[in-house]
């Protein structure tokens, strides 16, 4: 009998034991894919409190087979290519394209087995500012976010203006904004206000999510760019195209090469421009 | 993370600069006095000037800028915050830019069809000089279909290369560039690689000393026009040493 109790009670230990040793890294991998959803996919999707750039992910994985998922999450484009019928309807639905994921396999695994689990963005910060309702930007709001956009107000941080990558029309610009990146004057109509600064608090797109790592956009940038794209976003008409831009740059740069040929043919006027035969010749042919 | 991106942005910079290293310090070693650019001056001057001069001054000052961006990208992205300041430098890297690629097609049109010149160039020449050529269009591409590069380069490309000097490399942004920049980034590599088994040696063996260095002046003591007379007598300026 006592054998059988100690064999019992070893037995439970051992469960214990086993149960905890494997409860431990499981919860630690949650909070790494916690961390993770946050870090990335937040600013783009929710779990359980609807759509925003992105569809709400609460039940994708029944929706989706987990291979469907890692394929898309790995590179949605490849698969658009690919000719996917899901993948080419929801870029037709939300009209922004998923950028590649920059996790590992099994950080997305870890992710969608999250997903999986039930988990919700509930509790989230993002998720209660996706709640709030968005309030009208201040005309104060507007103009910082126009300087903070276009330059003229530097970022605390020091981060590039907007502009460096994305254009906007605005009256009387000396410049377009850049073309490396979308074009935002209909960003606000797409993507929302919770949308918007969701990107601004943690880009999802990496070239983004680089320049901005170290030099993150205070809340107040944040809420000041957003109050500027939803004011621009009222008067969408272009004044000031990115094409122009192209133009005056080439035009510039082909000035500026001119003044530097004539500036280049001014400081060498003396040089030498015939052979030394040539004089050496010529005097002989004086001196006879 | 793809394997190929790893190979061009991780992979290769470090081959590049270790060639570099190895080659250049072995060519100094071996042959320390082919560490030029052997120069053609005189073998044809005149086109050379319309060639060697924009090409160079124009390079030097796309590189310093690039250069620029990537020591002090804080001070770039200030630059940039004003507009019309962005404007100036932009301009005015495109136009050195452009510079530098008149030059360019000068110099490799000077090697094609000059008969002399081209009895001294060599494969490793025109090699050199058609990757220079596809660098500096590609480049000019990228300032124009790609704007505005200067503050890109400083939020994005900067951080990059010094996460290669910190043996720490970060290619998340550069893996997502578009393909012109990617192409721009791997033939830079490509040049640091190929650098001590060209004539670019002679860019660590520019005299720079020569803008600090005392005149030399050379003084004539007589009228040079009245010695090349021949009435002139030769007792007024007989040689004192002959």
């Amino acid at each position: 009998m006592s054998t059988s109790f100690s064999a019992l009670r070893t037995l439970a230990v051992a469960s214990v034991v086993f149960a905890v040793g494997h409860s431990a890294p499981a919860n630690a991998q949650d909070e790494t894919a916690i961390k993770n959803f946050n870090t990335i996919c937040l600013a783009c999707h929710s779990v359980g409190q609807g759509r925003r750039v992105g569809p709400d992910l609460q039940g994708v994985t029944q929706r989706r087979t987990e291979e469907w998922l890692m394929k898309f999450i790995k590179s949605s484009q490849t698969m658009i290519k690919e000719g996917d019928e899901v993948a080419k309807a929801l870029f037709a639905e939300y009209a922004v394209p998923m950028p590649d994921s920059t996790y590992s396999e099994a950080e997305i695994k870890a992710i969608i087995k999250l997903l999986a689990s039930g988990w919700t963005t509930g509790g989230g910060q993002a998720g209660a500012a996706v709640a709030a309702a968005e309030p009208e930007p201040t005309p104060e709001e507007i103009r910082l976010g126009r300087e903070l956009f276009h330059g003229g107000t530097k970022l605390t941080n020091g981060g590039p203006t907007c502009s460096s990558c994305h254009h906007v029309p605005q009256d009387h610009a000396v410049i377009g904004g850049g073309i490396l990146a979308k074009e935002l004057s209909t960003a606000f109509t797409r993507l929302g206000g919770p949308g918007i600064k969701a990107i601004l608090s943690a880009p999802p797109f990496p070239v983004m999510q680089e320049a901005y790592a170290k030099r993150p956009l205070t809340p107040d940038e944040t809420a000041a760019l957003g109050g500027y794209l939803k004011n621009v976003s009222k008067s969408p008409q272009s004044f000031d195209q990115p094409r122009e831009d192209m133009l005056k740059l080439l035009l510039g740069g082909i000035g500026g090469l001119a003044l530097l040929m004539v500036l280049y043919s001014f400081t060498w006027r003396r040089r030498k421009k015939f052979s030394v035969n040539e004089k050496i010749f010529a005097r002989q042919v004086r001196s006879q | 993370m793809n394997l190929s991106n790893i190979f061009l942005f991780v992979g290769l910079p470090y081959a590049a600069l270790l060639l570099f290293v190895v080659g250049t310090t072995q060519r100094y070693r071996n042959k320390g006095f082919k560490v030029s650019s052997l120069s053609s001056q005189f073998l044809e001057g005149k086109s050379l000037f319309w060639g060697t001069v924009p090409f160079h001054f124009g390079i030097l000052v796309v590189a310093g800028g690039h250069l620029t961006a990537f020591l002090i990208p804080r001070a770039v992205l200030a630059w940039n915050g004003d507009p019309l300041r962005l404007m100036i430098l932009q301009i005015t890297a495109f136009s050195f830019g452009l510079s530098t690629l008149v030059g360019l097609i000068a110099l490799l049109a000077r090697r094609l069809t000059n008969t002399r010149v081209k009895m001294v160039t060599t494969r490793m020449d025109l090699f050199l000089e058609v990757l220079l050529l596809a660098q500096v269009v590609l480049g000019l591409w990228v300032a124009l279909g790609y704007r505005w590069g200067s503050s890109w380069f400083a939020a994005d490309l900067s951080p990059y290369l010094w996460s290669l000097f910190k043996a720490d490399p970060n290619i998340t942004a550069v893996a997502a560039m578009p393909l012109p920049i990617q192409l721009h980034i791997i033939g830079a590599f490509l040049i640091v690689a190929i650098f001590p088994f060209t004539r670019l040696v002679h860019l660590l063996v520019a005299p720079l000393h020569y803008l600090n260095r005392p005149y030399q002046r050379v003084m004539w003591n007589w009228d040079r026009r009245a010695i090349r007379d021949p009435a002139t007598p030769w007792s007024k300026t007989r040689p004192k040493n002959n």
